[in-house]
């Protein structure tokens, strides 16, 4: 293969970046251990889900099996900070001139010079594995902090705790699908992409079926693995055409390789493309719930415990739109002058958005558990994401790669994947919350529970206001940079207004769970809670002081970030710098 | 002007800074919530009339920076970075003009008087106190906002509230009521937010060295900021009708102006009497003041060659609400389609684009504000005592109610524009202005007056005069607390009636400069009229 690359540097002028790497020539041992400094929070998260296996197997008392819990806690704080450090901060000053981010493991051992003259930006990691640039590492930080609400969620979760004997490779299995989800926003390479969805999906379907005593989790889980080993069938079926036609599984490679065919070659064989592409999208459409990939949400989202509900809608989601917007960003050519891509991929992305999120919001419409309800929800938000994902096809012509991202459109997705994580989540805690004590998931429970419990009745509701995007919550400000990324380009206008339309229909459902807890009058036949002890006197419900602490992780970034979001949106541009090329 | 202290923040935070202390405030000591309630809308009288009082009436404002009263800006959230994104400016800008500070002040009477109203409330007092203080501020903060972003937010801030002062604490259809509300208004509010970035990335303002996307209304009216090649750049462009349009049917909705106008019969059913005082004497006034305040000022071409079109709905309004009043058995849904056709008069006035028009127009968003809190207070005293409303079951009450017969005469002559009370003067302004413009319309919208005082009085004829029935002979007439919160309402009416000079003479510099403004805008429209024959 040496020689392909050769060709493509030459023809391409697309250089490897390593700047701490001096000698053209590397030995082995050179490049595994350049690559292993940088894989830093993957190899912590590897060793620490054995630990947990070793740990869990130390522990024998069943009411201490929750220290594993603490110990994945420690594991993704630990992760998160080494995470934190590979991010490259910029200095505010527009002019950034270098592209951050390090190959880790790269297919050759022959690595040209950089030649400063000609990389007024270059993409870093052309040809490697895994690139860890800040693209990356906003998805690693989201997703480590996505499962650390979530571990601390488990932790009070009744429905984890009962099942206190398997606690153990609950969290363990919760650590390698957050290695998955690491590896899916990073890897630069068709099989590493594969690898770790099926990483992701596999960890993913054993935690859906967790309560393998309860009959709607292993329906969940059944169904799941189904639809997952189908979707995922097709994604490496396309994968194979893709590198049928350019011989190699470098995303970039791929991209250089297509554009010299569509440019130079005479053409390439677009029916062939467009399956390829058309066939990955139904991977990587599955793990982020796009219609029509969506089938499995309601059903998983429903049977699984709250706590992977919460997980797989937030993190799996956000790892679902690392994979596919570097796919759609690095594999795919787009034209130096129009700046559109040759294969006119976001006119399909919008279709399906606007698809995806007029299915997800009428769906919801109709539903009668909350758990389901929000499962719809999730299936909208994605289509909302979606619309961001349209626009960053036309951005800019970047030097050495022919594809150029519009920074708004990943800048708004970014925004709302943080905004999503804080309010989805808080929703989600909520609802186990509720669950914990009466038993039911059930918007006919909910009647009169403002009366039941103040706090969780008002904190759900500030919850639900995010998701409408009302302003000042969080998710205000996610709709307002997705409808600012669309309206920059006029032709997707009627995306903005299929998604304006879509935030009122879906305001309905929403408040129909507000107007449950606060307007309607609780049905005294209906009223119940699992154990007497749990209800006060005076018909209030007992929360332990630190799990009525805890919704304040979720509330606060909620609230906060609704009234001064200047650091989500310069954390998140920050992120994307290396995209810029000036 | 510039001013000692942040007054207009204070206006609109003091009920904020209510709600707080209501927070900690026990549940049982109800007397407490509503001292507090009260005490914080009296304080914000007692700031608005010093707003009044240090109000100069000699400047305009409308689009002139300068001539701004009592402004307060600081830069809330500057996005600056990368050259693609563009660098966005969100500042906290406030300020009044001679548009802004009579609604200031009728914001600042209503939510007083609808503090009083709000004695009767029963059930979960303390969260109805909260809710009411939230929409106090919801309201008095969109009136003072000079940035459209802060506008957006004060604008949905309401939304939450509303729904559920309507949706606990109304009648027997509430749920559906407070539902419709929200979803409506919801759904003109995100058509405003795209119009909104989208004149965001139409307008540039330089701060410091660097160029910024700005959300300040001010520097969005004026036509030089406007980057070449941008969405709403130009005159008389597509994108302009369409952005005035959806802004337009945002605003519309929540006037309500026909076909948009079938929430607000629901909602004030339903809503508890001091809600519908609110919604009839300021949130309605919203959809107008944004018409005035961001329709006109950023798209004034599109408004002059829009205004014949306006003009009809305005006709529509009239006669349409008042053929519905005269339909109904409910007095609440008599009143409610009452307030579509008086609003339909401020359509009218808006519509003819001249001073006399404007001013008119105005003057009678004060005046309906006013008198429909009135007429919403009389049905609530009744009510309370009755639990009915049915115009048919009432008959007599002029001798068993003589005092409040005599409100009740008041804001009933009133409303159809009896000489001698406010209403008369805004209608003849509007008329007057009206003339001048669209002759046609505003010689049959004159059909609306007559229709007004054909169901007015048919009220009023079935309900006191005649024989009392058997059941109402234990109604008991007014009592003091209704008193307070009727007779200032019904002094200012009367006084105004006779004495217009102190409300008009505030706004009237800014109409005149409203309808300069506008009118000059308006050769853009006869070139581009001209370049398309």
């Amino acid at each position: 293969m040496p020689r392909l690359y050769e060709t493509v540097y030459r023809d391409i002028k697309v250089y490897m970046h390593l700047l701490e790497l001096p000698s053209a020539v590397l030995s082995i041992g050179d490049l595994v251990s350049y690559s292993m400094k940088n894989f830093m929070p993957e190899t912590i998260l590897t060793v620490g889900f054995l630990l947990a296996i070793v740990l869990d197997l130390l522990i024998r008392d069943r009411s201490y099996k929750k220290i594993t819990g603490y110990f994945a806690l420690v594991v993704l704080g630990y992760v998160f900070y080494a995470s934190l450090v590979q991010m490259t901060w910029y200095p505010d000053k527009a002019g950034v001139n270098w592209i951050g981010g390090n190959a880790i493991f790269p297919y050759s051992e022959t690595l040209p010079k950089p030649v400063p003259s000609e990389i007024p930006g270059v993409l870093a990691a052309p040809y490697a594995m895994v690139s860890v640039d800040n693209f990356a590492v906003i998805f690693k930080l989201i997703i480590s902090l996505a499962g650390m609400l979530v571990i601390g969620m488990s932790l009070v979760s009744r429905e984890v705790k009962e099942r206190g004997r398997r606690n153990g490779e609950f969290f363990s299995l919760l650590l390698a699908m957050t290695l998955g989800m690491f590896l899916m926003t990073e890897s630069m390479d068709l099989i590493m992409m594969y690898i770790s969805l099926e990483l992701v999906s596999i960890t993913s379907y054993i935690m859906a079926g967790f309560m393998k005593d309860d009959s709607r989790s292993t329906e969940a889980s059944m169904k799941y693995v189904l639809f997952g080993a189908f979707s995922s069938g097709l994604m490496i079926y396309g994968f194979s055409i893709l590198y049928g036609l350019t011989g190699t599984t470098n995303v970039n490679a791929i991209c250089a390789i297509l554009e010299r065919q569509i440019v130079l070659g005479g053409g390439a064989n677009m029916v062939a493309l467009w399956s390829a592409v058309i066939l990955a999208l139904a991977g990587m459409g599955y793990k982020i719930s796009a219609a029509p990939f969506h089938f499995w949400t309601p059903d998983v989202y429903e049977g699984a415990p709250i706590p992977v509900t919460a997980l797989l809608s937030v993190a799996s989601k956000a790892a679902g739109f690392g994979l596919l917007m570097r796919f759609l960003i690095f594999a795919i050519p787009s034209n130096g002058q129009t700046m559109q891509p040759y294969l006119n991929w976001p006119i399909v992305i919008a279709v399906l958005s606007a698809f995806t999120m007029t299915l997800g919001n009428f769906a919801a419409l109709r539903q009668s558990n909350v758990k389901r309800l929000l499962a719809y929800s999730t299936i909208a938000h994605a289509g909302y994401m979606m619309a961001g994902l349209v626009t960053i096809a036309a951005g800019q012509k970047m030097i050495g790669v022919s594809t150029g991202p519009s920074d708004a459109g990943i800048v708004s997705i970014l925004i709302y994947l943080i905004a999503y994580l804080f309010m989805n989540l808080g929703a989600f805690y909520v609802v186990m919350l509720i669950a914990n004590k009466i038993g039911s998931e059930e918007v006919e429970d909910y009647k009169g529970f403002a009366k039941r419990s103040p706090l969780l009745a008002v904190s759900l509701s500030l919850f639900l206001v995010s998701l409408t995007g009302i302003p000042l919550t969080v998710g205000f400000v996610g709709k307002f940079y997705i409808f600012v990324a669309i309206l920059k380009q006029p032709q997707w206008i009627w995306l903005a207004v299929v998604l304006g339309v879509n935030s009122v229909v879906s305001l309905y459902y929403y408040v129909r769970i507000m107007q449950a807890m606060f307007i309607k009058e609780a049905d005294p036949a209906r009223v119940t809670a699992l154990t007497e002890s749990d209800v006060h006197p005076d018909g209030t419900l007992r929360y332990s002081l630190l799990s009525r602490a805890y919704i304040f992780a979720f509330l606060v970034p909620t609230v906060f970030f609704g009234i001064y979001f200047s650091p989500l949106v310069d954390l998140t541009r920050n992120a994307i710098r290396f995209f810029d090329v000036r | 002007m510039t001013f000692s202290f942040p007054i207009l923040t204070i206006l609109t935070f003091l009920p904020v800074l209510g709600m707080i202390v209501t927070a900690f405030v026990p549940k049982e000591n109800i007397k407490m919530m509503r001292t507090i309630t009260v005490a914080v809308t009296a304080l914000q009288i007692v700031f608005a009339v010093i707003l009044w009082m240090n109000f100069n009436t000699t400047l305009g404002g409308i689009n002139d920076p300068k001539s701004f009263q009592f402004i307060e800006r600081f830069s809330w959230i500057r996005l600056s970075g990368l050259p693609i994104f563009g660098n966005i400016a969100i500042d906290y800008s406030m300020g009044i003009d001679g548009l802004s500070v009579t609604m200031v002040l009728l914001t600042a009477l209503i939510s007083f008087v609808g503090a009083i109203a709000s004695f009767s409330i029963a059930k979960q007092v303390k969260g109805y106190f909260l809710m009411y203080l939230l929409l106090v501020t919801g309201m008095m903060g969109v009136f003072v906002s000079l940035d459209f972003f802060l506008f957006y937010i004060f604008w949905e801030l309401m939304l939450l509230p509303m729904y559920f002062l309507i949706g606990i604490w109304g009648g027997p259809r509430r749920e559906y009521a407070a539902i419709k509300f929200f979803i409506y208004t919801l759904f003109g509010s995100i058509f405003m937010l795209l119009v909104m970035i989208g004149l965001n990335l139409t307008t540039v303002i330089k701060i410091g060295d660097a160029q910024f996307h700005t959300f300040d209304l001010l520097a969005m009216m004026n036509p030089s900021n406007h980057l070449a090649g941008s969405i709403f750049q130009g005159a008389m462009t597509t994108w302009r009708y369409v952005g005035y349009l959806a802004l337009f049917v945002g605003f519309a909705i929540k006037i309500p102006m026909f076909p948009f106008h079938t929430w607000l019969p629901d909602a004030h059913v339903e809503a508890p009497t001091a809600i519908s005082v609110i919604l009839a004497g300021v949130l309605l006034k919203m959809g107008t003041y944004g018409i005035l305040r961001i329709c006109y000022g950023i798209f004034p071409e599109i408004a002059v060659a829009t205004s014949q079109y306006m003009v009809i709905f305005g006709f529509i309004n009239i006669v349409y609400g008042a053929f519905c009043a005269m339909a109904q058995k409910d007095l609440k849904k008599l009143i409610a389609y009452s307030s579509v056709s008086h609003m339909g008069y401020v359509l009218l006035g808006m519509a003819s684009l001249n001073s006399q028009g404007l001013a008119g127009a105005v003057f009678q968003m004060f005046n309906h504000g006013t008198i429909t809190a009135m007429l919403f207070l009389t049905v609530g005293v009744l009510y309370d005592q009755a639990h009915t409303r049915g115009l048919n079951e009432f008959g007599g009450l002029a001798n068993k109610m003589p005092k409040y017969f005599a409100l009740v005469v008041i804001c009933y002559f009133a409303s159809l524009g009896l000489p001698g009370f406010s209403g008369f003067i805004s209608e003849a302004f509007v008329f007057l202005g009206a003339f001048q413009t669209f002759q046609f319309w505003t010689i049959l919208s004159t059909l609306g007056i007559i229709l007004t005082a054909a169901y007015m009085l048919w009220a009023l004829q079935r309900m006191f005069l005649g024989n009392l029935p058997e059941r109402w002979n234990n109604l008991v007439d007014i009592n003091g607390r209704e008193l307070v919160s009727l007779v200032p309402l019904a002094v200012i009416i009367i006084f105004f009636g006779i004495y217009p000079s102190p409300i008009l003479n505030l706004m009237t510099t800014s109409m005149n400069q409203l309808a300069d403004f506008v009118q000059k805008a308006a050769p853009h429209a006869v070139q581009a009229a001209q370049l398309v024959k």
